[in-house]
């Protein structure tokens, strides 16, 4: 993910402040990655609960001091638990048909030549289905680190992790993804 | 069975969408760049609808008016609206000073004119306030202290399970000595900031509570851990061939 860049400072002034210009380069700096975080890790509603993260965001920036990737780090703690509320919400409700509960087949994610070309142009659900070997942490990890574009440290603030557990999990995330290319081979 | 010993280096590269120098990665970076364009591609709602939103909560935020945000059904959350009039009206009759100690802390100097204010009547009051003190405690680094704080507004307004959850995880942040913990401010603001705003009621504001009161005492204990000398209880089921167990910032 591109770095917000020295003009951070200014915008998180500004949007303490209410300026709607600042929301603006907030909002779409980073609603991007967490709603692809969202829905990743298999939120109900992603979109809605974007807007809930960046509402909260709103009513919480007077009181944030820090730097960039601190900023980012916060708004994914944020989403986070934001994701747990939900989950927890929708743990009473039956779930309803076609969500991720229905894990992905794995099997759609294979190796070969063939498959390296075409997945240049994964979709959605193959994104989804290529990441179902993993873990709950290890996907975690994986979506933190390069969908949200945190670094290890901040990855590991979000989940409440030492950063070795975080190097040790992304380790074994991308072994878990190269053995099933090996065993699709 | 092909080695799994990547470098810290190669993975860096291929979670930076940059070409692993390690081949046996590189069949897997386009499924980085996939992962990639779903953050970049991501459909969300237009900035243009969402932003005067959001604007506007941080400028009501920021400015602290009170009973301007209040919404839901939390029963501080309608006394406040009541008392909200009655503060607005108060302010213009005794001057600037009600308004002034409004922004007090507990321990500030002005945090009793504060209190006698709310005694006769003037000025918010409420677990609403209670919480915007304790958010205050949190910037000031007492983030034990802010969980004391919220947990007696808790108790008063007879949620008993939350204000425990809340004790404890005090306590907690005392036993590790963790006050100035980066991490355990982060947790402790949320959590204020959640329970400040949240339309969660019952069961569902407990849990809430707790929940978010357990990750304040996991980043005490983190906070300890971290800085214990050669434990980290989180690297205790490592794998073999694990490299990674350097503790240095990307």
């Amino acid at each position: 993910m591109t770095s917000f860049g020295e003009g951070f400072e200014s915008a998180l002034s500004a949007a303490k402040a209410g300026e709607e210009w600042a929301w603006t380069a907030l909002y779409r700096h980073l609603s991007g990655p967490v709603q692809g975080y969202l829905r990743l890790r298999g939120a109900m509603d992603p979109e809605d609960l974007t807007s809930e993260t960046f509402l909260q965001v709103a009513k919480g920036i007077r009181s944030f001091e820090g730097d960039e990737p601190a900023f980012r780090s916060w708004v994914f703690v944020i989403a986070h638990r934001r994701l747990i509320d939900e989950r927890r919400k929708t743990s009473r409700r039956p779930a309803p048909a076609g969500t991720l509960e229905e894990a992905p087949d794995p099997d759609r994610f294979r190796g070969g030549d063939v498959e390296d070309e075409a997945m240049a142009q994964l979709s959605s659900m193959q994104v989804e289905a290529a990441l179902a070997p993993l873990t709950k942490d290890q996907k975690e990890v994986v979506l933190l680190r390069i969908v949200a574009g945190l670094s290890v440290s901040e990855a590991a603030e979000v989940m409440k992790k030492s950063e070795g557990a975080v190097r040790v999990l992304q380790h074994r995330a991308v072994a878990a993804l190269r053995r099933r290319r090996d065993e699709g081979a | 069975m092909k080695s799994e010993e990547w470098s810290e280096r190669d993975l860096e590269n291929l979670f930076a969408g940059r070409e692993p120098t390690e081949g046996d990665l590189a069949c897997l970076a386009p499924l980085v760049e996939a992962l990639r364009r779903e953050a970049e591609n991501s459909v969300t709602p237009e900035a243009g609808t969402i932003v005067p939103a959001l604007a506007k909560a941080a400028k009501e935020a920021a400015v602290d008016v009170p009973g301007g945000t209040v919404r839901g059904s939390k029963p501080w959350k309608r006394r406040l609206v009541v008392t909200g009039g009655v503060a607005a009206l108060a302010t213009v009759g005794v001057g600037g000073a009600a308004v002034a100690s409004d922004g007090a802390a507990p321990g500030d100097l002005l945090y009793s004119v504060d209190q006698a204010f709310e005694a006769v009547g003037i000025g918010n009051g409420g677990t609403q306030e209670r919480l915007d003190e304790a958010a205050r405690l949190t910037e000031k680094g007492q983030p034990d202290q802010a969980l004391e704080h919220a947990a007696n507004a808790l108790r008063k307004e007879g949620d008993e399970d939350a204000a425990r959850a809340l004790v404890q995880a005090a306590l907690a942040v005392q036993n590790q000595g963790a006050e100035q913990s980066v991490e355990v401010r982060a947790e402790v603001s949320e959590m204020l900031q959640w329970m400040g705003s949240t339309d969660a009621e019952g069961r569902d504001f407990g849990q809430g509570v707790s929940e978010r009161a357990r990750g304040v005492e996991e980043a005490a204990s983190h906070g300890k851990s971290a800085d214990a000398p050669g434990h980290n209880k989180d690297d205790e089921d490592d794998s073999p061939g694990n490299s990674g167990q350097g503790r240095n910032k990307d």
